[in-house]
């Protein structure tokens, strides 16, 4: 229920226009250690404030601790997969919005990923403007 | 009744022949010639025939009274009817007709053998066979075929007849003086003939003519004389009578003694028969075709080049040829066949060569296809493998940019951005030269000695993101100690990415957990290294253990039929072999290759 108040506090303070991305926290979930270790390296270089989780069960263990204002989440992880994680958030009624990734080139997954409640999709390699697009869409 | 009697009777009596010898009846040529004149007598007439025989002593011995002879003669014949007389040779011809009328003045007779220019006037009770003596062609003879002749030895005895016959070659040889010089040997004793022809000089010849007795008196029949005179002769010796041919002269132009004896024989059976004497007219005997002794040419080495044209070469010692005939046709025959069956195995083997050549490549393709497929398989989950490093590149350039645009930049971090990117970037590259490697069409296989559990490392990296996707529990036993096996190592990846995948594939819908195992370990007894490939799927079915690595069995519905095929194939190719059996849950893959000793280089 926090994660909702702080959705609400980042609307509105971007609403005031006061702020840049450093205001933002993004939870990033994702299994290969390069990649979310560039992702966390690229989302603080633009501002975010960032948190990593190297599997979803590491995340739901730390959902108590998670400010995030976005989800940035992998499809295929080892154990849980994303999509499966998003849907337990869904159901959870945690209204966090997510932003896919994968890095299969797939229409199938991609639809799967967007039904299960994905605001965003991207297809590995992407480059940081897309991301800051789609994490901006959501504000 | 009598009458018929007394007619067979007359009819029985058979027909008188005398054979009147000059110089007895077994002096060569005449022995020859006698002995076939009465065969042919004996044999074309249609009567039978009684051959009275009788030599004349004078032709030994001129000056002696011939009386006695004529007498004897007379009283051979006072009670019984005298059919023929046939006198062979000058002296007998010219007795007889000397003789004729105190002899059997009404009995035809036949003059046989004697030179044609001593043929004495004849009745018309009479007929001849005469000789055309030509000893001139025989001395060019020897030139032609010896023409570094300088010197003719005339082997030749003493008697009256053999007295004649050196006068008359004599002058007939005076034309050839100036190319020869000619050695008479007519007042030697046998003994001296010898010693003489053993040491002539160089380019010599022996022609002997007539050896009847020698001048000490000495007779010699049968030809003896001339196989004595070869054996010690130092020089090639020359005849004019074909009966010589084989004991040691070379020969030439010869009269042949059988045609004499037969054209004789014929002229007296005809005449015995009631034809007139005087009408049968026979031209002389002349030279038939040149013959020669094959052994004699070889010793003298007189090539067959200076014969005349249509000589016949006799005695030819018979060459291996000959002699083994059938033995050499057999060899030849079986040589021949020999050489046909290796020239048709060497035409098969070539073809053979050429369609092992035309399968391996179109095997190589199909090897190569099955990876191709298996990458297609596997394409996904390596873009995915692929994709993750460059994503985290491109994530961390673009960090990296954004932090040199900072000042000061914090150049610590961008230091470990950049040592990441390397990384990452290695990692990328690792899976496009795997995938490359894979997909590599290559003529040849690239035989190497290696450790079969590096090859596992790889496979394993290559399938990771399948089994990842798949969430299969993947597990490794590999043997502590180095499996070394010489193969190409692709072909080995291939074999094991073919199993895994078939692995994989028979735990789809199956309930979980997916496990697959991947077990490496040497066989100690048989020195094989062996490969066990299990999982937990469906299995395989029973009845159908035995065919699954045959082409084109699949259970799977998008499968080719083609992944065991090949796998057997590759491992065969190897020394190597595959098999299979159903565990209590799920089926095991086992292969092996043989352990190769440490590579040599």
């Amino acid at each position: 229920m926090g994660v909702i108040c702080i959705d609400h506090r980042l609307r509105i303070f971007r609403w005031l226009g006061l702020i840049g991305n450093w205001m933002h926290t993004i939870a990033v979930v994702e299994d290969d250690p390069s990649m979310l270790q560039g992702l966390n390296r690229l989302l603080s270089a633009h501002g975010f404030r960032v948190q990593t989780f190297a599997s979803a069960e590491a995340f739901l263990d730390d959902i108590a601790k998670c400010e995030a204002d976005c989800l940035l989440l992998d499809v295929h992880l080892g154990g849980i997969s994303g999509i499966e994680l998003q849907r337990r958030l869904t159901s959870s009624g945690t209204n966090l919005p997510v932003i896919f990734m994968t890095a299969i080139d797939s229409e199938a997954i991609r639809r799967e990923a967007l039904d299960a409640g994905g605001v965003g999709f991207l297809k590995k390699p992407f480059l940081a403007k897309l991301l800051i697009d789609a994490i901006n869409g959501i504000a | 009744m009598l009458l018929i009697a007394m007619t067979s009777e007359a009819l029985a009596e058979p027909r008188r022949v005398l054979l009147l010898h000059s110089f007895g009846s077994e002096f060569a040529p005449w022995n020859e010639h006698a002995r076939i004149l009465r065969q042919e007598l004996r044999r074309q007439s249609k009567e039978p025939v009684d051959i009275f025989e009788a030599s004349l002593a004078t032709a030994r011995y001129a000056g002696d009274d011939e009386r006695p002879f004529v007498d004897y003669l007379r009283a051979l014949f006072v009670d019984r009817k005298l059919d023929l007389v046939i006198a062979i040779g000058g002296p007998a011809v010219s007795f007889f007709h000397r003789n004729r009328q105190q002899l059997f003045p009404s009995t035809p007779a036949v003059y046989s053998g004697l030179d044609q220019q001593r043929v004495p006037p004849l009745t018309a009770n009479e007929a001849v066979v005469a000789v055309a003596n030509n000893a001139s062609a025989v001395v060019a003879n020897i030139l032609r075929v010896l023409p570094e002749t300088a010197n003719v030895a005339i082997v030749i005895g003493a008697s009256p007849i053999e007295k004649y016959w050196m006068e008359r070659l004599r002058t007939e040889f005076q034309t050839l003086e100036n190319r020869v010089m000619f050695t008479w040997f007519n007042e030697l004793s046998f003994e001296e003939m010898l010693q003489r022809a053993s040491t002539l000089p160089p380019k010599s010849a022996i022609l002997f003519t007539l050896l009847l007795a020698d001048a000490t008196g000495v007779t010699h029949e049968e030809g003896k004389a001339l196989t004595a005179l070869h054996a010690v002769a130092n020089a090639p010796m020359f005849a004019a009578f074909d009966v010589f041919l084989g004991q040691g002269i070379v020969g030439g132009p010869l009269t042949v003694i059988a045609d004499l004896s037969r054209q004789s024989a014929s002229v007296a059976v005809r005449i015995m028969d009631g034809e007139p004497p005087g009408s049968i007219k026979v031209a002389p005997i002349g030279y038939g075709t040149p013959m020669y002794d094959w052994r004699e040419l070889q010793r003298w080495n007189i090539s067959e080049s200076r014969l005349p044209p249509g000589s016949e070469v006799r005695f030819r010692t018979p060459g291996l040829w000959e002699q083994y005939r059938p033995q050499m046709a057999a060899g030849g025959a079986a040589l021949l066949l020999q050489a046909t069956i290796i020239a048709w195995l060497l035409i098969e083997r070539r073809r053979r060569r050429f369609a092992q050549a035309d399968a391996n490549s179109r095997r190589r393709e199909v090897i190569r296809l099955n990876r191709v497929t298996t990458a297609n398989v596997l394409s996904s989950s390596i873009a995915h493998e692929l994709n993750q490093p460059l994503g985290a590149i491109l994530s961390n350039t673009e960090a990296a940019q954004l932090l040199l645009k900072a000042s000061p930049p914090d150049l610590a971090q961008i230091d470990e951005i950049l040592s990441d990117i390397v990384r990452d970037e290695q990692r990328a590259n690792e899976i496009i030269h795997g995938l490359r490697r894979l997909l590599s069409s290559r003529t040849e296989a690239d035989l190497r000695t290696f450790d079969l559990n590096d090859t596992v490392g790889d496979v394993v990296k290559i399938v990771a993101p399948e089994i990842d996707k798949r969430a299969i529990q993947l597990r490794t036993i590999l043997a502590p100690e180095a499996l070394l096996v010489r193969c190409d190592p692709i072909h080995l990846q291939q074999v094991m990415i073919n199993l895994v995948m078939n692995g994989m594939d028979a735990m789809d819908g199956e309930p979980r957990p997916h496990n697959l195992t991947i077990r490496t370990r040497q066989n100690p007894e048989t020195k094989v290294v062996e490969v066990r490939i299990s999982d937990s799927g469906i299995g395989i079915p029973k009845d159908k253990l035995a065919t699954i690595f045959d082409a084109f069995f699949t259970t799977k519905p998008q499968g080719t039929g083609l992944g065991l095929p090949i796998a057997r194939t590759i491992l065969r190719s190897y020394g190597g072999d595959i098999w299979a059996e159903n565990r209590r849950r799920g089926a095991a893959f086992f292969f092996g290759l043989p352990l190769a000793r440490m590579a040599a280089g």
